[in-house]
Formats: structure tokens, C-alpha cells, sequence
């Protein structure tokens, strides 16, 4: 890639150009004349680079969002509060994260839905619209 | 088989949620509902073939629509004011802050510059005519450009 390929990509005429990242970077990294003429696509990819690293370092421990701990808050939230739902626990809850332990419980949402958990099941949970999904088994760090 | 995909893809699918959204905790919503979709679509996934395309193209769907969701303000990253990166030092140093640029700006400098999505295939995604998302990157990169100018002019 050169920079009149750079020129070319960068007007945006050819609707079927790809932007290329692993040949633009480099270009952009050893050509002081395509940095001088578009000093924000160096800056962009940049950016675009160290961001979800940031995002996720700010987030410690909070990673997974398949994990037993925002599980077991948000079954928590929602049988304290009484108001969404009443949870039916039949068995010993997870007991440590880390593992997945049999759980059968059935949770009864406001909308009359109910959702059984299977043994060893992990809950994709949705906090923000108080429902449940099922997801398959696997393990949870 | 979602386990080796959740193994073997997922970072992945955070880097790009991080890129297209910007805000950790819409990050971790959508994140839950590219799985979920990923999951109902397992038994249509042939073991043989590349799994990302489809996974690529689940969580980038995802992503369009919490945005629709949430309206065209521009994003917030939900980092901690330390979090965010420190002024650059010189030009090879410049920084840009993409919370500035409204979602579907964001989202379609990142499909372009680090998906190598076409504006074809941007446009397709988006359900907007290809000017208008030419139109989009401008303003985005016109918009990252005025952040280096203003950085140049306060050094």
C-alpha cells in the first residue's frame, strides 16, 4: 500500500475500498507524509488499539459477564425487592464462585414467565430489563 | 461448542463491543447478547467453517441496535477519570478522544479503519444510503482533526 492507495481509500469513492488495517497501520507508522496530511487516522487506530484495554482494566474482576457473582446480585436484587419476581430456590445455590453447582430453581417474573434452571446451567441474566435467559453449561471463572 | 467459541472468540468480541460502544457497561449488555444470539444459532453454525464471520456480524448487530436503543447521544466510556489517556507529548503521541463523535460516527470509523468493513457493507449494515455514511466518517474524522488542532494549539 502507498500513499496514493491511501489518497484513494481515504476519499471514500470507491464504496467497495476496504480500510485495511493491517496495511494501513504500517504505512501510516513509516510515511510522514500521509501522517502530516491525515494526522487523525494515526491517532484513530491509536485509539482504536489501546481502548478496550482501558475499558476493561477499569472493570476489575468484572469481566465475565457470564459469571456467578452478577448471577447471584441479580437473583439477589430480585428477591429482596419482591416487586419483580419471587424465586423458588428448590437446591443449594452456587456456593463459591469459580464453580457451577447444581441449581434448580424457577424464577417467576412479572410478566408471568417462567424460566427453569437445570442443573449446571448458567444463567445469561439481563439486569437491565429483569429477565432470565438459560445458557448452556459451561464453566465460570 | 459455545464453550470453545466463548474460549477461542471471546476477547475478541469485547475489543470489538469496547470499539463500537465505548462505555464498559453497555459493553457487558451487549456482550450477554451476542452469546445469546450466537447460541440460538448454533445448530445453523457448521463445525468445519470460521465461526467469527457469523460471531463478527452477531455482536456488530447487537451493537446497532442497543445504539438505536440509546438514541444518537454521544457515548460515554464509563472510565474513571484516570482511566482516560494522558495528552500526548508529541505528534507520534497524539491522542483522540472518540467520546466526542456520536454512536453511529464511532461505529462507522471503526468499521472501516479497524473491521476493514467497505462503505458498502457499513451502509448494508446500518440500513443507510452510502452517502450518508460517507457523509458520517467525514464529520468523524473532521471532528478527530479538530481535536489535534486544538491539542497542537494549546502546546
Amino acid at each position: 500500500m502507498n500513499c496514493e492507495d491511501i489518497d484513494r481509500l481515504l476519499s471514500l469513492l470507491d464504496p467497495d475500498a476496504r480500510g485495511d488495517r493491517g496495511q494501513m497501520r504500517p504505512h501510516f507508522r513509516s510515511c510522514s507524509r500521509c501522517g502530516e496530511r491525515y494526522p487523525e487516522i494515526p491517532a484513530l487506530y491509536r485509539e482504536l488499539s489501546e481502548l478496550p484495554d482501558r475499558m476493561l482494566a477499569a472493570l476489575p474482576g468484572r469481566r465475565r459477564t457470564v459469571s456467578f457473582a452478577a448471577a447471584a446480585a441479580a437473583l439477589l436484587l430480585i428477591a429482596v425487592t419482591g416487586f419483580l419476581s419471587t424465586v423458588d430456590q428448590k437446591t443449594d445455590a452456587p456456593a463459591s464462585a469459580g464453580t457451577v453447582r447444581p441449581l434448580l430453581q424457577t424464577v417467576s417474573l412479572v410478566q408471568h414467565r417462567t424460566i427453569r434452571f437445570e442443573p449446571n446451567q448458567v444463567v445469561f441474566y439481563r439486569t437491565t430489563r429483569g429477565t432470565f435467559r438459560p445458557g448452556p453449561e459451561r464453566p465460570v471463572r | 461448542m459455545i464453550d470453545q467459541l466463548i474460549q477461542s472468540h471471546g476477547d475478541r468480541v469485547l475489543a470489538l463491543l469496547s470499539r463500537l460502544l465505548g462505555n464498559a457497561e453497555d459493553v457487558k449488555d451487549v456482550y450477554q447478547e451476542t452469546w445469546c444470539a450466537v447460541w440460538r444459532a448454533l445448530p445453523r453454525l457448521r463445525p468445519e467453517t470460521d465461526a467469527w464471520p457469523y460471531i463478527r456480524k452477531a455482536a456488530v448487530r447487537k451493537a446497532l441496535d442497543w445504539i438505536r436503543s440509546q438514541g444518537s447521544r454521544p457515548v460515554t466510556t464509563g472510565l474513571p477519570a484516570g482511566a482516560v489517556a494522558a495528552p500526548a507529548e508529541n505528534r507520534q503521541e497524539q491522542r483522540v478522544d472518540l467520546s466526542t463523535l456520536k454512536n453511529e460516527q464511532r461505529v462507522c470509523l471503526t468499521l472501516f479503519f479497524w473491521e476493514g468493513c467497505s462503505v458498502a457493507e457499513i451502509a448494508g449494515e446500518l440500513g443507510v444510503p452510502q452517502g450518508t455514511v460517507k457523509t458520517w466518517m467525514h464529520r468523524a474524522r473532521k471532528e478527530l482533526r479538530s481535536q489535534l488542532g486544538e491539542e497542537e494549539a494549546s502546546a
